[in-house]
């Protein structure tokens, strides 16, 4: 629960990460033989064009998938070696989520969506953190709003509250702002490097945009199940220009 | 086009289209299997009639202007010798007959009683047309020699030549011989439908069951070609007056109108099971096909939006109901018919009713079959259909489009003339009292009132109907009518507060699921998961012990039936562990709220503590009104015990985990759903409660007028009390009557059809004691007497009675006995109290000289100052001991003998409505599936970011719970309201303390909660197992 237990090494790393779907002929390599770390408090991006791999190796990344082959690690945990059980344990406890869409549950409030997880885990939220980080998404008077009575961009806030408000060791952010318009989306991406700065959270972020890939520290680029560049402190240029050589 | 788009939806989600047809495929399947069932029961019934009363061309026997064959008067001996006499007649045989009360022990000593009556009659020697076949050794033709019937015989231990005493109405017989065995009515024996038939020589029969004094009847056979209204002429010419001549053909259409008669109440019971069954099935398919249109919202509106028109929309629906009716229709016959065949299979094998099975399959089986399964669902399907119609094109496109409900235009001329139109319909209703016109003009009343109501006023139209059925019953309660009609209003009453409760329950199923779904729900749960779990465990074993017995059985004694009992036993095995894992599930949901065994003990405790003592004040408080001072002190002790309970309520944790949260809102979160989910079950819960009630009502009057009016220490009764002609000899009573230890016996005997009064002419019941000693025993509240008066010819009436016809003491009135004797008896007595003896009471000596049967129904007993229980139970016993069909019982016994039956009939009753309560079960397993898939997302999501599958499992299970129980709660709380008019509105002489049953009803409220776990397994599995990957992508 606490970041500090570990702090060297990546927040999270694939090992020769295979994923295969389908056999013989029809054999689809999604994920073919992908070797990645992610560093702990720095904001990754991955882009790559559709059907490039990149939505499979978050979903094995975060123990939403499993890999046909290799391995993924969070922190110093092997997740090939873990059960469903444990998996969703560690989902909970060290793993936050972003979704493009339909983040909230409809019927708990603002405020009990970003405890959900802790509440299954039955584990009392950390007070002051909780205000800290609601304050700093701007949501500390819409806590009691059912998220129906929210705009997209609150309740994109409300899914990256939840993901910073159990300190996992790393989130996993799934197009964030693809459903937001531009400055909803600017304003989402800003405020996710700001917990990665400030709050020395780990962010890997699943995109498209190259506008939204340019506030990451860095940005890997997958291509056919491959790992296949990389770029550092990138420009929205940059990634343009690696884009076009993908296609 | 729309057709194929109908076919391709049904073949494209079978499951979906089974499931929907599941309930009304049920409900078909037992009506059509009723009339099987029923049909077939007729057809055998009626060549039964044949076979007993096909034998004969002319019977004579007393005329009766009233009363049954159980009551007419014998006919002298010598009328056989005249009747022998005339011309033409080839054979006379004479019958006497006992239709209850004769009774065979066998070599153990034990009482031979069947499914039917004990039947003694004597062997028809004379009759050329033989009605008795003999199957082993010969016919009894001397005193002191019966023969028995064949069944009879292999079922008893018996063995021809050997000695058994037999009880009939002259007293017991010991050392009668066995001396043949025959089959009844028919070769094969298939005709004794569970009775025990003995038959004695003539002579010997008319002794030991008519104490000599006459016959039952004369049958007669003609000679060849002599024409019977001749002969018919010549008797009557030849016997004198009081005595009829019928053809053998009317004594067989009596026989088959009496059997007729009996199947159908049978029916007419089992039918309004069905019909219950099948409001309850048209519930749930509205639900299915509300839930499922709801969900296709986005492509109706598609289909909308590429051009069909709203009408091609509700065809596309209709369609699909039709195919669902169409569907229902062919398997639930098929069942139905199966079913129908097994019921009549199963009650053979407990020779209820004559053997034989046809298989009856009249055109009017099918009919019903089509007109349910097809009408039921589409008359069910066709509201949300209409609601279908007005989907915009623009739903295609919103996430979030939702079916909204049509509210009718308000309309205040038209408004006003039909809400007065259903006024008067009422009052009309009423005014005539009589039944077949206050049921349909009621519930005409009532959705005419809810019309009118709703054009006049959207918020008092929304209470109308509920308002209406306030009304309705409030007129039953207080009405001064006849208590058929009163019922029938309250029926009327009872429909339309079901419909007006269903029309407000999806405002109450957000504030009734918030409370529920928190502690008290998860405590119920507690509760009754460990019962279930106890009761399922102990089943289990008990299923594996008989496996293994069978097992046993089959190694030993290798035979067939062995093997199919071997695996028949693993049918309770397969239901006792489906029992268990509920009860584990259910105790499983209670840990919703995070909490650990200890809290979850602590809880039970602690509330269990606080009921006590919230029970203890209750009834102090009650003490306080009625002033039973010694009782109040208990408000106190309880208030303070239920105080501290509240107190220590706080080290319950109350702060709920997500789980528990996010199931209590999701029923809350479509309220119609909701509650159109849990009104299925609210009927089936409402009728079982209303039963209840009643039963727990009549034996709360029971013990009151034990209490109140009844001083007798012991009371015999026979042991059959179904049979209203049971008894035993009189002599019983005689033999009391000489113990030192019994102080003074009273005999009772009853009939519905005693007499006429000759002033009016009306067939009256009446009762017969003893009257002069009477009051030692039975005190029916005697307001006026004059004991002078009491002897033969004395009559104590019932206040009413003698009010409406201004006797008092003193007064003469004339009755007519069914023998054709006229008797001038006096008032002695006016009495307030019917409930034990009806409104009148004659003098047994009196009733002796026209009913000759000779049997007591019932004796009471008072035993002499000092007397030990034992010691006369003792004195009693050596004096009944002789007679194996009767109950000696002590007051308290008494007492728990009839609750004991009142319960029988309750469990029957309650037995009949489970079928109804699985239906709604399977409603609630319906639609949590289909709630399920609908938020197959937000389930996915919340698993992704750590809701464990167990956790899932609870949730949905505990939705199921809240469900069953808020549909608990309603029904349970309208069935109170029911159970208690009825008691009101039924004669105080039947039922007069009203009394709720609180601890059974809790009961059903657990069960319904368990209830409700067990209909949600299926969906919460399929919730649990969930692929979260697909879940979250899913859309």
């Amino acid at each position: 629960m606490t970041q500090a237990t570990v702090t060297t090494g990546p927040a999270a790393r694939a090992v020769g990460a295979k994923k295969y779907y389908g056999e013989g002929d029809t054999e689809v390599r999604a994920l073919d033989d992908v070797d990645v770390e992610f560093e702990r408090g720095k904001f990754t991006a991955i882009m790559g064009p559709s059907g490039s791999g990149k939505s499979t190796l978050m979903h094995c990344q975060a123990g939403l998938d499993t890999l046909t082959g290799g391995q993924v690690f969070i922190g110093d945990t092997d997740l090939s070696a873990l059960s469903e059980r444990d998996l969703t344990l560690l989902r909970r406890d060290s793993v936050g989520f972003v979704f493009q869409a339909f983040n909230l549950v409809p019927t708990l409030s603002a405020l009990e969506n970003i405890t959900l997880p802790m509440d299954l885990a039955g584990v009392t939220p950390d007070q002051e953190w909780l205000d800290e980080v609601i304050t700093t998404v701007g949501l500390a008077d819409r806590t009691n709003h059912r998220p129906n009575e929210l705009s997209g961009g609150q309740q994109q806030r409300v899914a990256v509250s939840r993901a910073l408000a159990s300190r996992p060791e790393i989130i996993f952010a799934d197009e964030p702002t693809g459903n937001l318009d531009s400055t909803t989306g600017t304003e989402i991406l800003a405020f996710m490097k700001q917990a990665v700065d400030n709050l020395g959270q780990t962010i890997v972020m699943v995109t498209h945009d190259p506008l939204a890939a340019a506030y990451a520290d860095r940005v890997i680029f997958l291509a056919d199940g491959k790992v296949v560049d990389e770029l550092l402190d990138p420009d929205v240029e940059q990634v343009l220009d690696q884009m076009k050589k993908l296609r | 086009m729309i057709w194929k788009l109908i076919r391709r939806n049904v073949a494209g989600k079978p499951f979906r289209f089974l499931l929907t047809c599941s309930a009304v495929t049920a409900g078909v399947m037992f009506v059509v299997g009723i009339f099987v069932f029923t049909d077939g029961l007729r057809e055998t019934f009626s060549e039964l009639a044949g076979d007993i009363e096909g034998n004969v061309d002319l019977a004579v026997r007393t005329e009766v202007d009233f009363g049954g064959d159980f009551d007419r008067p014998i006919i002298e001996v010598e009328v056989a010798d005249t009747l022998r006499e005339v011309p033409g007649v080839l054979a006379v045989q004479p019958r006497v007959i006992e239709l209850g009360n004769v009774t065979v022990l066998d070599g153990d000593d034990d009482p031979q009683q069947g499914s039917g009556p004990n039947i003694g009659f004597n062997w028809e020697a004379d009759t050329p047309n033989p009605r008795l076949f003999l199957q082993l050794g010969r016919a009894p033709s001397a005193p002191n020699e019966f023969a028995f019937e064949q069944k009879s015989f292999e079922d008893g231990n018996f063995e021809l030549g050997g000695f058994y005493t037999i009880e009939a109405p002259g007293g017991v017989y010991d050392d009668v011989e066995l001396v043949g065995t025959f089959n009844f009515a028919s070769e094969d024996g298939a005709a004794a439908a569970g009775a025990k038939l003995a038959s004695f020589e003539l002579d010997w029969a008319l002794e030991i069951i008519n104490q000599g004094t006459g016959y039952n009847d004369i049958t007669l056979v003609l000679e060849d070609g002599v024409d019977p209204l001749e002969v018919t002429r010549d008797i009557r010419a030849a016997i004198g007056p009081g005595l009829e001549v019928v053809t053998g053909q009317a004594l067989q259409d009596e026989q088959a109108e009496q059997f007729d008669e009996f199947i159908g109440v049978f029916q007419t019971i089992l039918l309004v099971f069905a019909f219950i069954i099948l409001i309850v099935s048209a519930f749930v398919i509205f639900n299915v096909f509300s839930i499922l249109i709801g969900q296709r919202i986005r492509e109706l509106g598609l289909l909308r939006a590429i051009g069909a028109t709203g009408r091609q929309v509700i065809t596309a629906l209709i369609g699909e109901a039709f195919l669902v009716g169409v569907f229902a229709m062919v398997v639930g016959t098929a069942l139905g018919i199966g079913f129908g065949w097994t019921l009549r299979w199963l009650l053979q094998q407990f020779d209820f009713g004559p053997q034989g099975n046809e298989l009856v399959l009249k055109p009017a089986t099918f009919i019903w079959g089509a007109v349910i399964g097809i009408l039921v669902t589409l008359a069910s399907a066709i509201a949300p259909a209409l609601r279908a119609r007005h989907i915009s094109p623009m739903a295609a496109l919103r996430e979030d489009a939702r079916l909204s409900r049509r509210v009718p235009a308000l309309n205040l001329p038209l408004g006003i003339v039909v809400t007065l139109v259903s006024w008067v319909l009422v009052v009309l209703a009423v005014s005539t009292a009589e039944w077949d016109v206050i049921i349909p003009l009621g519930l005409i009343a009532a959705f005419a009132n809810t019309f009118g109501l709703r054009r006049v006023n959207t918020v008092v139209g929304q209470y109308a109907t509920l308002a209406f059925g306030v009304v309705l019953l409030a007129v039953a309660v207080f009405a001064d009518l006849d208590v058929v009609a009163l019922l029938s209003l309250l029926g009327v009453a009872a429909i339309t507060l079901f419909l007006g409760v269903n029309s407000i329950s999806p405002a109450l199923a957000r504030p009734v699921s918030n409370f529920l779904g928190r502690w008290p729900l998860a405590i119920l749960l507690g509760i009754g998961g460990v019962i279930t779990t106890i009761i399922g465990g102990v089943a289990v074993l008990g299923s594996i012990a008989l496996i293994g017995l069978s097992l046993v059985d089959v190694i030993t004694d290798f035979d067939l039936a062995g093997v199919f009992g071997f695996f028949a036993a693993f049918i309770p095995l397969a239901a006792s562990l489906a029992l268990l894992s509920v009860g584990i599930r259910a105790v499983d949901a209670a840990f919703i709220m995070g909490w650990s065994w200890q809290k979850v003990v602590t809880g039970l405790a602690i509330f269990i503590v606080g009921a006590i003592g919230a029970v203890m004040a209750l009834v102090g408080l009650a003490a306080l009104l009625t002033g039973d001072w010694g009782q109040v002190v208990l408000l106190a002790i309880g208030g303070a015990i239920f105080a501290v309970a509240w107190w220590l309520r706080r080290f319950v944790p109350s702060a709920m985990k997500s789980n528990a949260r996010m199931a209590r809102e999701n029923a809350g979160r479509s309220p119609r759903r909701t509650a159109s989910a849990a009104a299925a079950l609210m009927i089936g819960l409402a009728l079982v409660s209303t039963a209840t009630v009643v039963a727990s009502s009549f034996k709360a009057t029971f013990a009151d007028i034990l209490e109140s009016s009844v001083t007798s220490d012991w009371f015999i009764s026979p042991t059959n009390q179904q049979n209203p002609t049971s008894g035993f000899s009189t002599e019983l009573a005689d033999g009391l009557r000489g113990l030192p230890e019994t102080d003074s016996v009273l005999s009772y005997q009853f009939s519905l059809e005693a007499y006429r009064t000759e002033f009016d002419g009306l067939v009256r019941d009446s009762s017969a004691t003893s009257l002069g000693a009477s009051l030692e025993h039975i005190d029916p509240d005697v307001i006026e007497s004059d004991e002078s008066l009491n002897g033969r010819n004395a009559i104590w009436v019932h206040e009413d009675f003698a009010n409406d016809n201004s006797f008092e003491i003193g007064s003469q009135f004339s009755i007519l006995f069914n023998d054709g004797f006229s008797e001038v008896v006096t008032v002695a007595a006016i009495f307030t109290d019917s409930s034990i003896y009806g409104n009148r009471i004659v003098d047994l000596e009196l009733w002796a000289d026209h009913f000759t049967t000779g049997i007591d129904q019932f004796v009471s007993v008072t035993v002499v100052d000092g007397v030990e229980v034992e010691q006369a139970r003792t004195a009693i016993e050596t004096v009944t001991d002789a007679y194996s069909q009767v109950n000696v019982d002590t007051r308290d016994e008494f007492q728990d003998r009839q609750e004991g039956q009142i319960d029988q009939i309750l469990i029957v009753f309650n037995v009949l409505l489970l079928v109804a309560i699985v239906i709604a079960l399977l409603g609630i397993a319906i639609t949590l599936a289909l709630s399920v898939f609908e938020r197959t997302r937000e389930l996915g999501l919340v698993r992704a970011v750590g809701m464990t599958s167990q956790q899932m499992l609870r949730m949905v299970l505990f939705e199921g719970a809240i469900i069953a129980v808020f549909g608990g709660v309603l029904g349970v709380a309208l069935g109170t309201v029911f159970g208690s008019a009825a008691v009101v509105v039924i004669p105080d002489s039947f039922i007069r303390v009203l009394d709720v049953p609180v601890v059974s009803l809790l009961q059903y409220l657990a069960i319904a909660s368990v209830a409700g776990i067990a209909a949600a397994i299926i969906p919460a599995r399929r919730a649990a197992r969930l692929n979260v990957l697909d879940a979250i992508s899913q859309g």
